[in-house]
């Protein structure tokens, strides 16, 4: 049975852990081959904008004696001030981030996990908005020993976050036992394709504000990813307001999976402030760092930014006309859903 | 600053000067203080794992154009020989990266280039004896993802990992950072102080029972054998028999046996005879079990350590699963992936790539000897990898580690030569070093000048005699606390 395997490791093959990847697919649906197959819409990717990004991609310069050697596991320097400059700013609406806040690594997940590896003790708490990402869950606890507390967020209130349900997540963890270590936010969210207001942003940094022992991660892979009405605000955007929180407890993270549609690349990107934090996730990036040629070909990608101005514009144009098409077809059959504004799914 | 962050900072261009940047600072000397860092205490110790041997310390990188009074690094396990094969072969095997790679693959590795690489192990790591199966492989970021993974799944936080020294001195980090387990040191040369030449350094019986015995006692669960096979830094193959012994050791105890073959396919030595773990069980007629696993990767034999390719092998199929999972966090780019596998696919340009790759190293092997041994440095014939083993005994002022570490400090200040001191790697006799010599050529003939001139003006101590009685730790004196 499992009795060869640690704890953590049973923990880890535990049948019911969603994982992100491939799955095999049993009847896979095909126009002409299998039209009566199997149509999986369970998976975040998005397949619109691949030609659009592959074309960029693969024009990039070709791998070099340099790309074979051991380098920083921060990142490698041209692809960590590209996405200082052309993402984080941009999130950021201003002059916020240098190549040295930045750490890249083999995907949000990993990016994640390993952030909450440095900021959390054994036994610390991960407060998180639900409904949440299911993989979430994995990312947080494997290999960390940290647990999750929810943060009750409901239909009824369109999934708007407010201070009491901080509040009450925050002394839910401590009557556990457990100390509320990092609060967790996926913005645009995930599932419910929500884009935080101005005012809920404007909650949350004052509440982490008021925790000196807080710290904050914004998971912001959706950023560009926005084709509703709503204005995304970024957590960059305003946080220099709270100058403590911003120099050594907020932190986001951003990645090529769902913007760029390129999760088989696998590469994610941290912003921080905190130089200890770096430092950390300097060493242990080690563990999960990106091939050379592949952080060299998107510094090439993701450089020239009127590319990826007409890349981002293009991306949210596909979007809206997928989502439009979906959104119509569900109210003509009269099934409710929460309208989506960001991402690449909604909740039904 | 460790040989992995010595590693980042060479690879910034030979001119340009290091700055100290803070990862530089005396690390071991700072206090955790929740109030001051903000970030939890495995996070702040975790730098701090790294080899500190030179921690402090800055350097800019010898060129011979642009920095001829640089200093020229033995001190990092990389092949630079070998670029102009691999560069072309790479250019064109990335070359039109398929859309329906961009998407999420596989968490275990692109199937493909599993398929590829168990082929590939088959026939170079144990000469088609035993089959790999590509259902068996789990492919991530590196061998040290591999390795923390493996330990996270077959050990509880603190549980020991015994390990014949003197061994990589990163495998401290790799096991005890994330995974949490310590490692015990398995002392060979000291139990068998009559044993002279190489075998001195192969795991015993006796050895291994100490060890085992010494973990018990600090109350630790001895969970894992982990050897390095070939080793590093002894540069040889264990024997058949030293493989027959540690499997045999690890089954009587209930331990996981890890062999680390990240080395496997670099035997550059003709007169070598490598015994990987699959090529035993395939002569005991036996599968490998649930109990033994073997990791590789393509940092060392393929000088590849930027595409950050590694994989485990087990038969275990818990362990595989749960090592599927664990990767979705450590996955090795798609794109990379798929290039890989049109690289190992073209078998004709690998035979001859490792036939070339082989031979240079060997090469380079017989120079070390040729340049060094006239200067009274004793080096143990290399059979594999990418460095050699050297017994500089005759140029320590005294018997000591204090004076191992004063060498150590004099090669980088006067000779402006890094070589890994035998005390980061937790040999048991002051006064050996390892010579990673794979560097570019014109790096490595300055090096060897240079090691040549600092022998000539050393005063020669008699030969010392490898005392075979009294053996205790306190003998050399204290062992060198870390800077």
């Amino acid at each position: 049975e499992d009795d060869l395997l640690s704890e953590r490791g049973s923990w880890a093959a535990h049948p019911k852990m969603y994982f992100r990847g491939y799955e095999t697919n049993i009847n896979p649906y095909d126009p002409i081959t299998n039209p009566k197959g199997c149509i999986k819409l369970s998976l975040a990717e998005n397949t619109l904008m691949r030609d659009v990004l592959l074309e960029r991609y693969n024009s990039a310069p070709p791998a070099t004696r340099a790309d074979l050697v051991y380098s920083d596991y921060l990142g490698t320097r041209s692809l960590r001030e590209v996405l200082a400059k052309n993402i984080f700013n941009r999130l950021a609406k201003r002059e916020e981030a240098k190549w040295e806040n930045i750490a890249v690594s083999a995907g949000a997940g990993a990016i994640v996990n390993h952030v909450l590896w440095v900021l959390g003790n054994p036994g610390d708490s991960v407060l998180l908005p639900s409904p949440y990402y299911n993989s979430f869950s994995f990312d947080i606890k494997a290999r960390n020993d940290l647990n999750i507390e929810s943060i009750e967020r409901r239909p009824e209130d369109l999934f708007a976050i407010s201070k009491a349900q901080l509040d009450a997540a925050y002394e839910s963890a401590i009557k556990k036992g457990s100390k509320p270590r990092v609060l967790l936010l996926c913005s645009p969210d995930n599932p419910t394709g929500r884009v935080y207001k101005k005012r809920e942003i404007a909650t949350i940094l004052e509440w982490c504000n008021s925790k000196p022992d807080l710290h904050l991660v914004s998971d912001e892979l959706y950023a560009f990813s926005v084709f509703g009405e709503s204005e995304f605000t970024s957590i960059l955007e305003k946080v220099h307001e709270y100058p403590n929180l911003a120099s050594k407890r907020t932190h986001i993270v951003w990645a090529l999976s769902k913007d760029m549609g390129a999760s088989g690349l696998r590469c994610g990107a941290l912003f921080s402030k905190n130089t200890n934090l770096l430092r950390a996730m300097q060493n242990i990036g080690y563990f999960a760092a990106v091939p050379n040629p592949v952080q060299s070909a998107l510094a090439y990608t993701l450089g020239d930014t009127t590319f990826l101005e007409s890349y981002i514009a293009e991306n949210k144009r596909r979007l809206l006309k997928r989502y439009t098409v979906l959104a119509t077809m569900l109210s003509e059959q009269g099934i409710p859903f929460v309208e989506g504004e960001a991402g690449l799914f909604f909740l039904g | 600053m460790s040989t992995l962050m010595a590693a980042c900072l060479l690879n910034r261009g030979p001119a340009r000067r290091i700055a100290n940047r803070g990862m530089v600072r005396r690390l071991s000397q700072e206090v955790y203080d929740p109030k001051i860092h903000a970030i939890s205490e495995r996070g702040f110790k975790a730098p701090r794992l790294l080899p500190q041997y030179l921690s402090g310390v800055t350097f800019t990188a010898y060129h011979p154009k642009n920095n001829p009074d640089g200093h020229v690094s033995f001190a990092v396990a990389e092949n630079k020989m070998l670029e102009d094969l691999l560069v072309p072969k790479y250019q064109t095997a990335f070359n039109g990266f398929p859309a329906e790679l961009i998407y999420y693959q596989e968490t275990e590795g692109y199937p493909a280039f599993r398929a590829a690489i168990a082929e590939f192990l088959t026939k170079y790591v144990n000469k088609g004896s035993y089959t790999f199966t590509p259902d068996k492989i789990v492919a991530g970021a590196g061998c040290n993802a591999m390795l923390d993974n493996l330990f996270c799944c077959i050990s509880e936080p603190g549980d020991a990992v015994l390990l014949p020294r003197p061994y990589y001195a990163v495998f401290e980090f790799d096991v005890q950072c994330k995974a949490g387990s310590t490692i015990v040191g398995v002392e060979t040369v000291g139990v068998q102080p009559e044993v002279k030449g190489v075998e001195r350094y192969y795991p015993t019986l006796k050895g291994l029972e100490k060890a085992r015995d010494s973990a018990l006692q600090q109350g630790l669960n001895p969970k894992v054998l982990l050897i390095c096979q070939p080793n590093n830094p002894i540069s040889v193959c264990y024997p058949k028999h030293v493989m027959e012994l540690v499997w045999e050791f690890a089954e009587k105890h209930g331990m996981h046996l890890v062999s680390d073959e990240i080395y496997g396919a670099g035997i550059h030595a003709k007169q070598a005879d490598f015994w990987s773990i699959s090529r035993l069980a395939a002569d005991k007629g036996r599968t490998l079990g649930d109990y033994v696993h073997v990791i590789y990767a393509l940092s060392k034999d393929f000088a590849s350590s930027g595409l950050r390719c590694g994989m485990m092998y087990s038969e275990n199929q818990q362990v595989l699963k749960s090592m599927r999972k664990l990767n979705d966090l450590c996955q090795i780019s798609s794109h990379t992936q798929w290039g890989l596998s049109r690289v190992f696919s073209d078998t004709e340009w690998i035979e001859d790539f490792l036939s070339k790759a082989n031979s240079r190293l060997n090469d380079r092997f017989k120079l070390v000897k040729k340049s060094l041994e006239p200067e009274g440095v004793k080096v143990i014939e290399a059979e594999a990898g990418l460095f050699c083993w050297l017994d500089c005994r005759s140029w320590l002022e005294e018997n000591t580690w204090e004076a191992e570490k004063k060498l150590y400090q004099q090669l980088f200040d006067e000779a402006k030569v890094l070589l890994t001191p035998g005390y980061s790697m937790r040999t048991e006799q002051p006064g050996y070093f390892r010579c990673c010599f794979a560097t570019h050529e014109e790096v490595f003939n300055e090096g060897m000048k240079r090691l040549k001139d600092f022998g000539a003006d050393k005063l020669r101590i008699e030969e010392l005699e490898e005392e075979s009685d009294d053996w205790q730790t306190g003998k050399y004196g204290k062992f060198p606390t870390t800077t």
